[in-house]
């Protein structure tokens, strides 16, 4: 090359190119995303997160939460797994049904205790002509479609993450390691905030093994009045606090715990789908429970 | 400074120059054969630049879809009643006294056992006081959507209001027939209706 | 006073091309970016250091907020890339544009303040990320603003690079130049779109992510290897006494480079529409490229040179080469599918990162810096030899860090494939590799500290020397001979 103004011209096209495709593509293609209405369900998704837990969300992110924990899940594929619901009327046609598609299962006691699973299938194009037979006998059939993968298997979530999940988050915290494990459904795993307590407090009681290092900053070692407070954290052993004092999270803490309660990423969508749970329960990031302990006050006396 | 500090700065220090050798072809060769293997690549993983495709998938077909629950899809009505009732009624149902719309989450009139009344007032409106579940509500007025809306859209959003889970509702479906037969009932209709009128015709056929 | 460190005012300079009034117009501006970057070297290293202790022993220095993991992690990688990284990249790409362009460096005071302005920036960033300000995004904390400091400095120097570069006297280009000119226009570019997208009017959603990864891919491999490579192009023949093999090949790189790396960086397992993580896996494997043909440049250039490089810059120059070999081989193979499947979210990207950040670019970097710093300051280093132990301490403690943490990395991503194993296992399971890469990161400390103690006993020696003239000037008897009635 031999003028500047070349090397400028080479630089702005490359760099131009993936602008365009890293920053204005996925803008134009996401950017634009709305609330949408999961399958089966009349709830908006995602839901705002509660008040507390968007602080809770700012704590999160200040306390570099995210150079351990990744909150995506992946999937590796998905399959739809046959339940036979009512045997109906005609039995021994369900039952010739049944003989044809998984001969293992074809014997009579199979239609007590429905529903069943009869048989797993890769995909739903291979599932319909499956469940049109099952159906000859007038029962009722019920494909479930179910995410498979490690991620899926260690019960890390029931599909994998996509971006209508993380809409109403500012910072999205993503995160690129997996020194502890993924937290996008902590909120649906581990529901006890006094667990999310006792476990950021110290680690090692509330799990064996953990690594993750205390947050004991975000508690308040305090003299305990007449009565232990409501909100006291429940510590045996090692973890205790010396007599006459008790451990109280302080608010970043219950905004912490708050956040973490309401990560959850479960509602059926079409770019990730998964059978609607039944009964029409809003699958949303519903709100946190009460986030104070429920500690009986009675303990103290 | 002492002496013994000497600069390495020789007077003229030559500065690099470049041989104008050619590029290898072997090197643009393997250029060539990585292109052609991430092309194969992408095509077969990479989804076509489509949003809704995620890993691991690379295509729409694919993304298999749950078949749809018992009961009828109530996204549609949904959209519809964001868009058009939400403004009076809110988006939770609950109604704006400040324009006095009534209630519609509870309502016994959505719950009513027919949709007769329902599509009645949507298509021609409604006007004058009217007592909702036991309570008095003052003289609001709802316009028609005669023009607006399909005989489609207005069996989505009544579908909508008489079974949206998040309000406990549970009553039957409206289909688009029984709309498109009280539209023809009432094609000459240039009013809007009003309670007493309304509670003269039966909720159900 | 026969030391030429101590003429320094300009008009005694002016018009003055030949290399010591080059090197002299240099000068206090490469003090200044260099002397902070060693500084804020050895503190990333240090917060690095803390921040590595703390898997051996989850307690360590766990009762004070600023302290712990998720603030002394990203204080330690910010303040290698943006205390470090790209100040002394500054600093050698200004002395080159000066050199090849036969000319001095325009307004030299004004890129003094501009690198005096980034280092207080970079403070104030550091202040805020262990304050719990941090942005949240990676390679991005500092919060918006230390980036507005960040942006106004970098523009201040770049400024009076390009203005430099305008008064050159030799009007030919050599291959570095293009880097050089490449790497100062991409900074503001990615810098300024990521800061106003994701701070100061963010967009929603993952495309947050999509930014973020897309800006840390550009300013990791991107910017820091045309600033790497610019480095090594001028230097090897330079130290080899023989011409770059060659131009043309210089061009390939220098294309490929740009048009591939400039879409590195999103991970493979991201939640991100297929399309975009598929496009940077590609990108990945397609840096084998520019990465072979930069191997063949040095390989043919240094080939048959009877220069010994005796743990000086020549070391580090090919040691740089050789580790971005290594880490472009980590990168691509990050990008095949059955790869990373085991490697995603992992140790090995860190250990793909230090290879490239350290083992590549900022060993390169102290290479030029070695050769760079006698020659503007106008005296030998003051400790030569911690410049051989520094190379070694560099070596070990890059492949001792990189080489456990990969393959710790992939041994984790394949017990984490099998979900029978249970997670805390899979943490213990990594434990014994991070452990050797404490070793390593120790080892770097001590090296960056001896980089430290040969910057600043040059920059303690020309001010010593600065004020023993100011002195001698003072106390000189009046030149009684000129006053003539």
């Amino acid at each position: 090359m031999k003028s500047s103004a070349t090397v400028f011209l080479a630089a702005f096209l490359a760099l131009a190119a993936s602008w365009g495709g890293f920053v204005l593509a996925p803008q134009i293609q996401l950017g634009r995303s709305v609330q949408t209405v999961p399958l089966g369900s009349a709830s908006l998704y995602p839901l705002a997160r509660p008040g507390l837990a968007q602080q809770g969300l700012q704590v999160y992110r200040a306390n570099g939460c995210v150079y351990c924990h990744t909150q995506q899940i992946g999937q590796e594929g998905a399959q739809a797994d046959i339940y036979l619901a009512e045997a109906g009327t005609n039995v021994a046609a369900t039952l010739a049904a049944i003989t044809k598609i998984n001969p293992e299962m074809a014997k009579p006691e199979v239609l007590s205790n429905l529903p069943r699973k009869i048989v797993e299938v890769a995909d739903m194009n291979a599932a319909e002509p499956v469940v049109r037979e099952l159906k000859a006998g007038g029962g009722r059939v019920e494909p479930v479609i179910v995410a498979n993968g490690p991620d899926i298997a260690r019960g890390w979530g029931k599909r994998r993450t996509v971006a209508q999940d993380y809409l109403q988050d500012y910072p999205v915290q993503l995160g690129t390691r997996r020194v502890g494990p993924d937290l996008a459904n902590v909120g649906m795993r581990w529901t006890d905030p006094n667990w999310h307590y006792r476990h950021l407090y110290a680690p090692a009681s509330a799990l064996q093994d953990s690594k993750m290092p205390p947050y004991r900053y975000l508690f308040e070692r305090r003299r305990m009045g007449q009565v232990a407070s409501p909100d006291a954290l429940q510590l045996t052993g090692e973890w205790a606090p010396p007599a006459g004092y008790e451990i109280v999270p302080k608010a970043e803490a219950r905004a912490l715990v708050a956040y973490l309660l309401s990560l959850r990423a479960d509602a059926p969508l079409f770019e990730a789908p998964l059978t609607p749970p039944a009964g029409n329960t809003a699958p949303t990031n519903a709100p946190a429970p009460v986030v104070n302990p429920p500690v009986a006050a009675a303990s103290a006396q | 400074m002492s002496a013994e500090v000497k600069s390495p700065n020789p007077t003229t220090e030559a500065e690099p120059t470049a041989s104008s050798a050619t590029v290898p072809m072997w090197l643009i060769a393997l250029m060539l054969l990585l292109l052609l293997g991430g092309a194969v690549y992408f095509d077969a993983r990479g989804g076509w630049f489509d949003a809704r495709v995620y890993r691991p998938f690379a295509a729409l077909p694919e993304q298999f879809q749950p078949p749809p629950p018992d009961g009828p899809d109530l996204r549609p009505g949904r959209r519809i009643y964001d868009a058009a009732c939400a403004a009076c009624h809110m988006v939770n149902g609950v109604g704006n006294p400040a324009v006095n719309a009534p209630p519609i989450a509870g309502s016994d009139w959505v719950l009513a056992d027919g949709p007769n009344r329902l599509i009645r007032i949507v298509l021609d409106g409604l006007t004058g006081p009217i007592e909702v579940s036991g309570k008095q509500y003052g003289g609001g007025v709802m316009t028609p959507f005669k023009g607006t809306f399909t005989d489609e859209e207005i069996a989505q959003v009544l579908t909508y209001i008489r079974r949206n889970p998040d309000w406990k509702h549970d009553a039957s479906e409206v289909t688009a027939e029984q709309v498109a037969k009280i539209r023809e009932q009432t094609k000459d209709r240039a009013i809007n209706w009003t309670p007493a009128e309304l509670l003269t015709i039966p909720a159900k056929d | 006073m026969t030391a030429p460190a101590v003429t320094n005012r300009p008009a005694a300079l002016a018009a003055d091309s030949s290399t010591a009034g080059i090197d002299a117009s240099c000068r206090l501006p490469l003090f200044m970016l260099f002397g902070g970057a060693a500084f804020w070297l050895v503190l990333g290293s240090i917060f690095g250091f803390i921040a590595s202790l703390k898997f051996h022993k989850a307690d360590f220095l766990a009762d004070a907020a600023w302290l712990t993991f998720g603030r002394v992690y990203p204080a330690s990688t910010n303040l290698l890339v943006y205390g470090f990284a790209i100040p002394v990249a500054l600093g050698v790409a200004l002395w080159m544009l000066a050199r090849l362009g036969r000319v001095q460096l325009a307004r030299p005071w004004l890129v003094t303040v501009g690198a005096k302005l980034w280092h207080i920036g970079v403070c104030v960033g550091l202040i805020a990320i262990l304050a719990g300000e941090a942005t949240g995004f990676e390679w991005l904390e500092m919060p918006r603003y230390a980036a507005v400091i960040l942006l106004l400095a970098y523009l201040l120097i770049a400024v009076w690079a390009f203005s430099t570069h305008h008064a050159r006297k030799e009007r030919t280009l050599y291959p570095s130049q293009w880097f050089v000119l490449a790497a100062l226009f991409w900074f503001p570019w990615i810098y300024s779109t990521a800061t106003l997208l994701l701070q100061f009017f963010p967009v929603r959603g993952v495309t947050q992510a999509a930014i973020a990864w897309w800006y840390s891919g550009n300013l990791l491999f991107v910017w820091l290897a045309l600033a790497g490579l610019a480095s090594s192009f001028y230097f090897l023949p330079k130290l080899v006494g023989r011409p770059l093999q060659s131009s043309y090949l210089a061009l390939f790189v220098f294309w490929t480079l740009i048009l591939f790396g400039t879409w590195v960086g999103i991970p493979a397992g991201a939640t991100l529409p297929a399309w975009m993580p598929t496009l940077s896996n590609m990108a990945a494997m397609m840096m084998v490229v520019p990465a072979a043909a930069v191997v063949l440049m040095v390989v043919q250039t240094t080939r048959g040179a009877k220069t010994a490089c005796g743990g000086g810059p020549l070391c580090y120059m090919k040691f740089g080469t050789g580790a971005l070999a290594l880490s472009v081989l980590l990168l691509a193979a990050s990008g095949l599918p059955f790869v990373n499947r085991f490697t995603d979210f992992t140790w090995f990207g860190t250990a793909k990162l230090q290879l490239w950040v350290y083992g590549f670019f900022a060993m390169t970097l102290f290479g030029a810096v070695y050769y760079i710093l006698p020659r503007v300051a106008g005296f030998e280093l003051p400790a030569a030899k911690a410049v051989r132990v520094h190379f070694w301490c560099g070596v070990i403690g890059t492949l001792l860090f990189a080489l456990p943490l990969a393959i710790g990395g992939v041994l984790q991503g394949v017990k984490l494939a099998n979900p029978d194993i249970p997670f805390t296992d899979v943490t213990k399971a990594t434990l014994m590799f991070f452990r050797l890469g404490t070793m390593g990161e120790l080892l770097i400390l001590a090296g960056n500290l001896l980089f430290l103690f040969n910057i600043g006993a040059v920059l303690v020696r020309y001010y010593l020397a600065v004020c023993r003239a100011a002195c001698a000037d003072l106390t000189a008897p009046l030149p009684t001979a000129e006053v003539k009635p």
